[in-house]
């Protein structure tokens, strides 16, 4: 294969995708600076930020569930036996193992977790919004028995805890040495022709090249 | 006034708990929710305790850890 033909990029993932993924990412560390500083004792202003990123977030949210359903697959993330084989085998392998199709089960699984974490978050947070002033309605603290808002403070509370351990865990293996290409394809939105052919199966992930710097 | 603290401010269970945990053993045991007592004197949970945080945060720690130490044992195996 000539070199130029090894140096074609395969695209991973679209502009929109990529945007979606960035926006989302700076709304979460936004949302966990407001609740966590002042927890840690930085003490400022922080419940109108909090609750404008988590409108932000909860609209970037709704907009990948409707893309995700209607215009990409969303079975492409959908964790099956076949996943779980893989996952154990590469496990035991010594050797690094090919991802297989276009998310390995570890992706698959953080991308789930996510998905139960922020949606847990911003259902909960979006009922605590009754319990503040906006712009749009009176705060009302007595919407909901003591024992309903206990259960959705603890949930909010627990999705939140759990998002410290998995942006650490996230962020880690975005920057480990062999996934740099990964990063590289959420920033740039590519993967080189190399790549996709060295870790991946070319019949479970049949990507579309293109040409230039796209 | 010259209430004991835990009558004074009556606690959630696990409170309760840690105040016997600590009368026993010396030691503080972590509380799991926040609480406090709405206008009608009962009691409500707030959420969960911010002391677990410190765990979240080293759980993530140990894994990144024990992850980044097997991947430079076994570098060599990998290639």
């Amino acid at each position: 294969m000539a070199e130029s033909e090894r140096g074609a990029r395969v695209q991973r993932h679209a502009f929109v995708d990529r945007a979606f993924h960035w926006l989302s990412a700076g709304a979460v560390l936004v949302l966990m600076a407001t609740a966590l500083l002042p927890i840690l004792g930085i003490e400022f202003a922080w419940v109108t930020i909090h609750w404008v990123a988590g409108i932000v977030l909860a609209i970037l949210i709704a907009f990948h569930v409707v893309r995700a359903s209607i215009w990409q697959r969303i079975g492409t993330v959908w964790v099956g036996l076949r996943d779980l084989r893989e996952g154990w085998s590469a496990l035991r392998s010594s050797a690094q193992a090919k991802v297989g199709g276009k998310y390995s089960l570890a992706q698959k699984a953080i991308h789930n977790a996510f998905a139960v974490v922020l949606l847990t978050a911003v259902a909960t947070g979006a009922l605590m919004l009754v319990k503040i002033d906006t712009p749009w309605w009176e705060r009302d603290p007595y919407w909901l028995s003591d024992a309903a808002w206990a259960a959705i403070y603890v949930l909010h509370d627990l999705a939140s805890l759990c998002l410290v351990t998995m942006v650490m865990l996230h962020i880690y293996f975005a920057l480990r040495p062999e996934k740099l290409y990964l990063l590289r394809s959420m920033l740039r939105g590519w993967i080189t022709r190399t790549e996709y052919e060295h870790y991946y199966d070319q019949s479970r992930w049949s990507a579309e090249r293109t040409p230039g710097n796209q | 006034m010259g209430w004991p603290r835990q009558m004074r401010y009556p606690r959630a269970p696990s409170a309760r708990y840690n105040f016997e945990y600590k009368r026993i053993s010396g030691y503080e045991a972590m509380e799991l929710f926040r609480v406090s007592r709405n206008v009608w004197g009962q009691e409500t949970v707030l959420g969960l305790s911010w002391d677990l945080l410190p765990i979240f945060f080293f759980a993530g720690v140990v894994i990144v850890v024990s992850h980044a130490a097997y991947c430079r044992l076994t570098a060599g195996k990998r290639k």
